[in-house]
């Protein structure tokens, strides 16, 4: 779980065009939802505010690179995808709408999404 | 990750998306610091059994962070203070890399600040940013 090379395959997502027409294509799901994922989850800056109360200042950033989330994005480009990758994609558009419609709060929205539509934890649980 | 200072802690917190984790430690380089009893900082309710496995779990990672780092930087810090919050979820490892990222920020902050000395810093909130 190395950081710079979790840093490395965001650097090589962001500046990928064609993956959501890949991921389209394996998933039948919409471009232009897809595009607001992966603007959310590797492009975006929100306001984090997790650890407010516990004296971190909130702060606008994009947020931190995971080689879990990274290979499942890559997974969904060819096709290799699982129900959890679905999970994933389900759980962040459901941030990302949140925001956009209620404000940038991370926390706000990462509760939200989390109670409607759950991470799949079990990416994490692999070897 | 976010780096910050909270009294004697140095906090490291780390937002990807679906999950979020803090984690603070008092870093020292005294000889024959032993390791720390961990603080759970999350708001829970009154009574709340602590969950031993997963407390050990984190110091065994914070341990292995600890010493992972000091072999590859060369530093010999040890950790006499832990916080974390059991909210949040309990990745295999993850509190191993947040700790090797916050002792390598640690001792090149400290590196800048002077000849690796130990301080306890300011009492408010500082914090800084690095790329993940």
């Amino acid at each position: 779980m190395s950081t710079d090379s979790a840093d490395e395959l965001y650097e090589e997502i962001r500046s990928t065009e064609s993956d959501i027409q890949e991921i389209a294509s394996h998933t039948g799901l919409k471009r232009c939802n897809l595009s607001k994922i992966k603007a959310h989850l590797f492009v975006e800056e929100h306001w984090l505010d997790s650890y407010e109360s516990l004296g971190v200042p909130g702060e606008w950033a994009r947020f931190d690179s995971d080689l879990r989330i990274a290979a499942a994005w890559n997974r969904l480009r060819t096709g290799n995808h699982g129900l959890a990758d679905l999970r994933l994609l389900r759980h962040e558009a459901a941030e990302a709408w949140y925001m956009r419609r209620h404000g940038p709060s991370y926390r706000d929205a990462h509760e939200a999404a989390q109670r409607r539509f759950p991470r799949p934890d079990e990416l994490w649980d692999q070897e | 990750m976010n780096f910050s200072k909270n009294g004697e802690f140095d906090v490291i917190t780390r937002v990807t998306g679906p999950h979020h984790h803090y984690l603070g430690l008092v870093l020292r380089t005294d000889s024959g610091t032993a390791l720390a009893e961990a603080e759970d900082l999350s708001p829970s309710p009154v009574n709340a059994p602590v969950d031993w496995a997963r407390v050990e779990q984190l110091r065994s990672e914070v341990s292995r962070g600890v010493g992972s780092a000091n072999e590859r930087l060369g530093t010999s810090y040890q950790a006499s203070g832990i916080r974390f919050c059991s909210s949040d979820p309990p990745l295999k490892d993850v509190y191993r890399i947040l700790t090797e990222e916050l002792v390598q920020h640690v001792a090149r902050s400290r590196d800048d600040n002077g000849a690796g000395l130990d301080t306890d810093g300011p009492t408010h909130p500082v914090h800084s940013r690095s790329e993940s």
